[in-house]
């Protein structure tokens, strides 16, 4: 990295580097610029991997169990960190040819490979025993998706906090599968199962609606949800993060109590309170692109800022029904095929669903094609950003790439 | 959340910390978060009711039920474990109808499931009384129309129904007489019936003083009895709890009159005798010092009773700590005249 680049960094960004850069502890090296930034780049990536293991102190959690859970966690850390350096180095190799390149397209690479890390984890499964005892717990125990402390906080919290409503002889074997799910990280694993069609809160809330319109009750529902979702008439969109899971957990027991196969209930429940990179990166709701398309149906479905900043790439079909006029009423994705920055030889899940809302937002608003024919109640839009250019095409560095916006396919 | 802004805050130190702090103690990030306060009984309860975990709250019950457990001011621990209870079925929302439709079908499950289970039966009786009330509403009878009337009783009858098919495991917890005696109060039962009531439920629970507290609810004028009445009940209840409390009962039942019915006119009105009150207090702080709501009420009680001296030493012992809704109604004036009256300032 040169220091031409290093100037280039925004003003905010330099500060704060240089700052972290001053209170390593080993002494710097001779050339400062680029191994200060890399230093700060992978203090900035340890953190946000130990940032969702930790486990508050407002949790309740039996002392023995917070010991070994904390435990687990460290030694993940301790393994783990030892790899963020590694990933750094491919992904400067990768990224060397291109000129969009700078430190915030590198950090953002590995940060997207490290938030796949975590949605890869959330929806892996352990052993027989350890699918099993989850299920019990999810199908008896409310609270476990109660959320104490920091809300932003909860993948493995919420994990132990299972383990915790365990009975006292499942919760060694449960550890251990714990400790199995994390040494997966970093490595090839089974792909994960497709995204269920439809996603149980597409089903849960139309069921919840049923009940407010006198429809039969498949399972009451808990304070918590009949205060929020029919005494105050809120939808899925309104749900705290323990709302939603609770929710999920909710129509898991509705699914059983159908007939679905356990496994497939549990899978379901799993993508249902998946954190996606949406969820764990505040985009102030991309407002900006919002802004700039607002009143014109005919504008191609602006580009998520989160897209943009972690170079997220492919197409998301969208199936939407019409009514007898050809408005439509409804619309959701039913295919995803996306590409990020990063994030190589695995599914890019944390990212996923990245254009889901502006596609289904699309869909809905008309779907005025260019030349005035309307959309199909089946289409896909794709999704680019301008192709990065030689390295020697730039002289001074900039924003890595131009919005182009969703096109129609 | 993560934000847009790039390396916000993170560094080498903050990171060993972190790795540390998933051992000792909390994170870097969480460094200056203290760990909150245990949450109250009340709270507990509330929130476990809130999530459906009904086991969770059987495992409150049957906690708080324990002999002698009492909070330090002198308050039964399951007396708050009720108010929490009470929070979610009384839950301000706006179509509270499907809200408590929900909360009836929640707890019939739980009670379906768990038959042997007082407070899973007593929960669901509950959940049907709290149901009637919208019916009603909480204005003077003469404004309720007769529809909401017919909703009214029709959910009151369905709450005695369960309670009465399922009285064998239900009574066996004195949270159903209480529950009874609020029933035989909407439904207007005789005073015979509430005190055998009354007596039922402290022959399952001698600790349960809150039947006491019912009890003179229904005994008040405004309901079926009159001030006679009540000063013979609040008396034999206080002979009957002498041993645990002193005279403390004859204060606090009064001070309950006052607050529901009598307000500043409790020496006027009814047959309260202040000294008797003030040694119930006395009692009371004899046993159980650490209560500053109550040292306000009683000083509150004794401008009522305008008995300076006992005044102006209470209310220099609650200093700064007024706890103003224990000043009867219009409490700011309430305090503002007594604080003039006592001083002189």
């Amino acid at each position: 990295m040169t220091d031409s680049r290093l100037r280039a960094l925004p003003k905010l960004v330099l500060a704060v580097a240089i700052a972290a850069a001053a209170l390593l502890p080993a002494p710097l090296p001779a050339a400062p610029g680029a191994s200060n930034l890399d230093a700060a780049m992978i203090a900035a990536l340890e953190t946000e991997l130990a940032r969702p293991l930790y486990l508050p102190r407002e949790i309740q959690l039996d002392p023995e169990l917070r010991t070994e859970a904390e435990a687990i966690a460290l030694a993940h850390l301790v393994r783990f960190s030892k790899l963020l350096p590694v990933w750094l180095e491919e992904e400067k190799r990768v990224q060397a040819g291109f000129a969009e390149s700078g430190p915030n397209q590198l950090y953002d690479a590995v940060f997207a490979r490290l938030l796949n890390e975590f949605a890869l984890w959330h929806l892996d499964t352990g052993d027989a025993d350890y699918e099993r005892a989850t299920l019990a717990v999810l199908k008896e125990a409310p609270q476990v998706c109660r959320i104490a402390g920091d809300r932003a906080i909860y993948d493995y919290p919420h994990r132990i906090q299972r383990i915790q409503a365990m009975p006292a002889a499942q919760r060694k074997l449960a550890l251990a599968a714990e400790r199995e799910l994390l040494a997966r990280w970093g490595k090839p694993r089974a792909a994960p199962p497709p995204w269920p069609q439809p996603l149980p809160q597409d089903v849960a809330i139309p069921t919840v609606a049923g009940i407010h319109s006198g429809a039969a009750r498949p399972l009451p529902l808990i304070p918590v949800l009949a205060s929020n979702l029919l005494a105050k008439e809120g939808n899925y969109g309104t749900l705290s993060v323990e709302g939603r899971c609770a929710l999920q957990q909710w129509w898991l027991r509705v699914s059983l109590a159908q007939g679905a196969a356990p496994a497939a209930a549990l899978g379901a429940f799993r993508y249902g309170t998946l954190v996606t990179a949406l969820d764990r990166i505040d985009t102030g709701g991309d407002k900006p692109d919002d802004e700039r398309t607002a009143g014109d149906p005919a504008a191609p479905p602006p580009y998520p800022v989160l897209g943009r900043r972690f170079s997220v790439t492919g197409s998301t079909t969208v199936a939407r029904r019409l009514d007898a006029a050809g408005k439509p009423v409804e619309a959701k994705v039913v295919g995803r095929d996306i590409s990020v920055a990063g994030i190589r030889g695995a599914r890019p899940l944390a990212f996923e669903n990245v254009f889901d809302a502006v596609s289904v937002r699309y869909a809905l608003q008309g779907g005025a094609a260019s030349a005035g024919a309307p959309l199909p109640e089946r289409f896909a839009l794709n999704w680019s950003l301008e192709p990065p250019r030689p390295a020697t095409a730039r002289s001074t560095p900039g924003p890595a790439a131009k919005n182009s916006g969703g096109k129609r396919q | 959340m993560t934000t847009l802004v790039r390396f916000t805050m993170p560094t080498r130190r903050m990171l060993r910390a972190a790795l540390l702090s998933l051992v000792v103690s909390a994170p870097a990030w969480a460094a200056d978060a203290k760990p909150p306060p245990p949450p109250s009984i009340a709270d507990t309860a509330a929130m476990n009711f809130w999530w459906g975990d009904f086991a969770a709250l059987e495992r409150q019950n049957t906690l708080h039920r324990q002999p002698g457990s009492v909070q330090p001011d002198g308050g039964l621990q399951i007396e708050m474990f009720r108010t929490g209870l009470a929070r979610v079925f009384q839950h301000k929302v706006k179509n509270v109808e499907t809200y408590l439709a929900e909360i009836d079908a929640l707890t019939l499950e739980w009670a379906q499931a768990h038959p042997k289970s007082a407070l899973a039966h007593i929960l669901h009786a509950e959940a049907l009384y709290h149901h009637a009330w919208p019916y009603r509403g909480n204005g003077m009878a003469k404004d309720v129309t007769p529809e909401g009337w017919k909703g009214f009783e029709a959910y009151l009858q369905r709450a005695t129904l369960y309670l009465r098919t399922h009285a064998e495991v239900a009574l066996t917890d004195s949270h159903a007489h209480l529950f009874l005696l609020r029933m035989g109060r909407a439904m207007g039962w005789d005073k015979k019936q509430l005190f055998a009531i009354l007596q039922d439920g402290l022959k399952r629970n001698p600790d349960d003083i809150s039947l006491y507290f019912d009890v003179v609810l229904s005994l008040l004028p405004k309901w079926i009895g009159n001030v006679k009445d009540l000063d013979d009940f609040i008396r034999k209840a206080t002979e009957e709890t002498r041993s645990r409390y002193g005279m403390g009962m004859y204060a606090r039942l009064y001070s309950h009159a006052a607050e529901n019915q009598f307000s500043h006119a409790l020496f006027e009105d009814s047959l309260a005798d202040w000294d008797k009150m003030k040694q119930g207090y006395e009692d009371m702080f004899a046993r159980y010092p650490d209560s500053p709501k109550r040292l306000n009420r009683y000083a509150y009680l004794a401008c009522l009773a305008k008995d300076k001296p006992t005044f102006l030493k209470v209310y220099g012992q609650i200093g700064t700590n007024i706890d103003l809704p224990e000043w009867g109604v219009n409490p700011e004036r309430s305090l503002e005249a007594c604080r003039r009256w006592g001083t002189g300032v």
